[in-house]
């Protein structure tokens, strides 16, 4: 094998496979990345995978220049430190495979290191052969989707996933696909984002689909977002998810066979076990609807946070109706006291007094684009819902504060 | 107070008053948690081994602790202290700071009183005798400008003692005594102290200058703080309300014990005496620690964070197993067993009193908080022994029972 590569389209995706891949694993192959270099007609591609047994990624680059097609299969870390470390003054970088050795040339330096056989290196999942029904594991659901609106879900729900499973099935989101409908749910018992989108009508459709996509995958995906209004053709399986980012608009994208190939194939296993009854959750009884500008709300709770600590996190929040203010006061002990003042653009229902974590209010404020924020309240012991048009919507649990 | 689990025991036990009592573990392994006067006389002192506190005082009534009714009692006396000025902190079980100064004009003596001390030595007169009328016990009260000066005067005149050290009295007060009465200084430091002649806080006041360098460079920042406390300064605040820091249980065992199913009984029993006491403070914990001593005295700690905090058993214990089945797997014996343990002892910390509700609050959770505030209620009823969990049976060795 023998590539001429770009040295930062080729250091950028090696750095986005890497991420995949564990720093230390039982079998040295398994902490390596596969580069695969070939001809395709005219053009030369190298293709870049990654995984860690549940993640896996391929990233396809094309500003290479094939010198002889080959497998590398090499140190995924130390090739990331390598790139970054050669110089910057030559725009290219040349790999270069010897016997067991892969050498790396820049204009000034040279590195070698030892590569594993390509044979040791798991197979990934076949993205192509899921789509057409030829893998073993045939896809139960295939659809497009713009990639910056899938995307923008993501990131509505996944910063509310619990980073461990507990009796429920939430260290991931709930991914449900029905007809046009796309919604995706992440909790993590404390609070619960929902976000919906439309989707394309799939080319494949068994009914409605249903998936938990671990929060890792998830988490991936924004950075493989290059142009938001291109496509991304999700696949389902019995046991995994397929992201596959084509760099197609959405609005051209016509499934079927002629589907280009690839830039970026993300496959995650799902995560086994059932999501909480989460509809039952969402309460559809506030009776005290508050209108608050986004920016006001999350200046506010920031400060609040200020003064609170691992022992003392609630901010206690005094919705009042006539004034239409919203005070927060926090008290972090033996540390010090806040109090901040917050105006409310509406108010309808009476006063009320309810503790939050700001930290479950300012994670998903963060996620939102929108001016104003719709929040639902009952009573200081039940759930508050912030409402974002009718696609975004996020319960949160109050904290119990002493009288 | 004054030997406060031994007062209170010759309070509610006649045949105990006026004769040497110890408080703590009976078994002569166990450590003095409390000693009468009358025992104090002898050399015993609470923290001392039992062993040594019963060689220096055969005579002494050995009565095990009843800390259900220490820590009820606690409480009462807390609420005196609330009932004359909100700005109470506790700092142990049996020992409180209280900042009058709000409440001064309240308490106004009618004599001239510039600086405020006439009504403070009221006030501390009033705690004093409500202490006394309403739980017949005694306690020492120590009225100062400060939090460092009042802890000093109240243990000036124990027991039963009340002292007032007026801010321009404080430097004479302070002159004679030990080095030791400074806060932070510890037999350890009192030593390097006494190395370079200092025994009194006088003299450290006086130290020359080759003196005080070779005390920084021993000591660093803590010399200026003890330097201030020379002085009689000190401007730590009054923390009303400051929170329990941890609540713990341990317990020395009659003989250096390596059944890990005996070890996991104990450590049941006490995860629900823990348990019960933090839900009587209707606080939760997110941390679970371990003690472990083995028989040649090495102690190790382990800790664990809860996902979210807790006060049921039912989180709790799990945790704690854990910790103790993991040291366990690290230092079997052969021959089966884990290395016998001399001491062990559960504590939670990381105390709050917030509790973040969950959304999907499990039938699980609600059936343990039920069956705890059941257990609560019986033990309030008919004490500790009443009703335990099945697993913390087997906690003491088949042949206890033929010793007793």
């Amino acid at each position: 094998m023998k590539v001429i590569c770009e040295r930062a389209a080729l250091l950028d995706a090696v750095n986005q496979v890497a991420a995949v891949v564990p720093q230390r694993s039982p079998s040295p192959a398994l902490s390596c990345l596969k580069l695969a270099a070939s001809r395709q007609g005219n053009y030369g591609q190298l293709v870049i995978s990654g995984s860690d047994a549940e993640t896996s990624l391929q990233l396809t680059i094309m500003q290479v220049d094939i010198g002889e097609p080959g497998v590398a299969v090499v140190p995924a870390h130390k090739l990331a430190q390598i790139l970054s470390a050669v110089d910057q003054s030559d725009p290219t970088v040349t790999l270069e495979l010897d016997g067991e050795t892969c050498r790396i040339k820049g204009a000034r330096s040279r590195f070698t290191i030892y590569t594993f056989p390509a044979a040791d290196f798991p197979p990934l999942p076949d993205f192509a052969a899921t789509v057409s029904g030829a893998a073993p594991q045939p896809a139960r659901a295939v659809f497009a989707h713009q990639a910056g609106a899938l995307k923008r879900v993501i990131e509505r729900t996944e910063f509310a996933s619990a980073r461990e499973t507990s009796r429920y099935a939430i260290n991931g989101v709930l991914f449900k696909r029905d007809g046009k409908k796309l919604e995706m749910v992440a909790t993590d018992g404390r609070r619960l984002a929902l976000c919906r989108s439309s989707v394309k009508a799939g080319d494949k459709e068994e009914g409605p689909t249903q998936c938990i996509v671990p929060k890792k995958a998830l988490s991936l995906f924004g950075k493989l977002v290059k142009d938001p209004l291109s496509t991304v053709q999700v696949a389902i399986t019995d046991n995994r998810a397929f992201f596959a980012m084509l760099d197609v608009p959405a609005e051209d994208f016509k499934p079927g066979k002629t589907a280009p190939q690839p830039r970026a194939v993300l496959s995650s296993l799902l995560v086994e076990g059932s999501f909480p009854p989460y509809e039952d959750v969402i309460p559809k009884d506030g009776d005290r609807k508050i209108t608050i500008l986004t920016e006001e709300l999350a200046r506010a709770v920031r400060q609040a946070s200020v003064l609170t600590n691992e022992e003392s996190r609630g901010v206690r929040m005094a919705f009042g109706a006539r004034s239409k203010t919203l005070k927060l006061s926090s008290r972090a002990p033996e540390m010090g006291e806040s109090e901040i003042e917050c105006s409310l653009a509406d108010f309808i229902g009476d006063d009320i007094e309810i503790s939050f974590n700001p930290q479950f209010i300012a994670e998903a404020l963060r996620t939102l684009d929108e001016s104003e924020v719709l929040l639902e309240l009952k009573q200081p012991n039940r759930p508050g819902v912030f409402k974002v048009g009718t696609d975004f919507l996020y319960v949160v649990m109050p904290v119990n504060l002493p009288a | 107070m004054d030997a406060f689990f031994a007062s209170v025991e010759q309070r509610d036990d006649p045949s105990l008053r006026g004769k040497p009592v110890l408080v703590g573990g009976t078994s002569g392994r166990g450590v003095v948690t409390a000693a009468s006067y009358e025992a104090r006389k002898f050399g015993c002192r609470s923290a001392m081994p039992m062993a040594q506190a019963m060689r220096l005082c055969p005579q002494a009534l050995i009565v095990k602790g009843r800390h259900g009714v220490y820590s009820a009692v606690s409480r009462q006396v807390m609420t005196i202290l609330e009932s004359f000025s909100p700005d109470v902190q506790p700092v142990s079980i049996d020992e409180a700071y209280l900042d009058c100064s709000g409440v001064l004009r309240h308490h106004a003596t009618g004599q001239p009183d510039a600086d405020g001390f006439g009504a403070g030595q009221l006030i501390a007169e009033q705690i004093r005798r409500r202490v006394r009328a309403e739980l017949g016990l005694t306690c020492s009260v120590g009225v100062a400008g400060n939090k460092f000066v009042a802890k000093v005067a109240s243990d000036l005149n124990k027991p039963d003692g009340l002292c007032v050290i007026r801010p321009e009295e404080a430097r004479d007060v302070l002159g004679p005594l030990p080095i030791g009465v400074l806060r932070g200084v510890g037999p350890h430091a009192a030593e390097k102290f006494t190395a370079l002649g200092i025994r009194t806080v006088a003299e450290l006041r006086e130290a020359d200058a080759a003196t005080l360098l070779a005390l920084t460079s021993q000591f660093g920042d803590q010399l200026d703080a003890w330097q201030r406390m020379c002085h009689g300064h000190d401007d730590r605040r009054v923390h009303a309300g400051e929170a329990q820091k941890s609540i713990g249980k341990e317990q020395t065992f009659r003989q250096d014990d390596g059944d890990l199913g005996r070890l996991l009984a104990v450590l049941m029993k006490q995860a629900e005496h823990v348990c019960r006491e933090l839900r009587e403070a209707k606080l939760l914990c997110r941390t679970v620690t371990i003690k472990i001593r083995t028989g040649d005295f090495l102690t190790v700690t382990r800790s664990c964070t809860l996902d979210r905090p807790a006060s049921s058993v039912a989180d709790v214990f799990p945790v704690a197993e854990r910790l103790l089945r993991e040291w366990g797997a690290g230092n079997r014996v052969p021959g089966g067993g884990v290395l016998p343990l001399r001491l062990l002892g559960i504590s939670l910390h990381q105390l709050t009193d917030q509790q973040q509700l969950d959304l999907f609050a499990a039938k699980a959770d609600e059936r343990h908080d039920k069956l705890d505030a059941v257990s609560d209620a019986i033990v309030a009823k008919f004490g500790s022994g009443a009703i335990s969990r099945l697993r913390s049976l087997g906690a003491s060795r088949p042949d206890d029972s033929n010793r007793r």
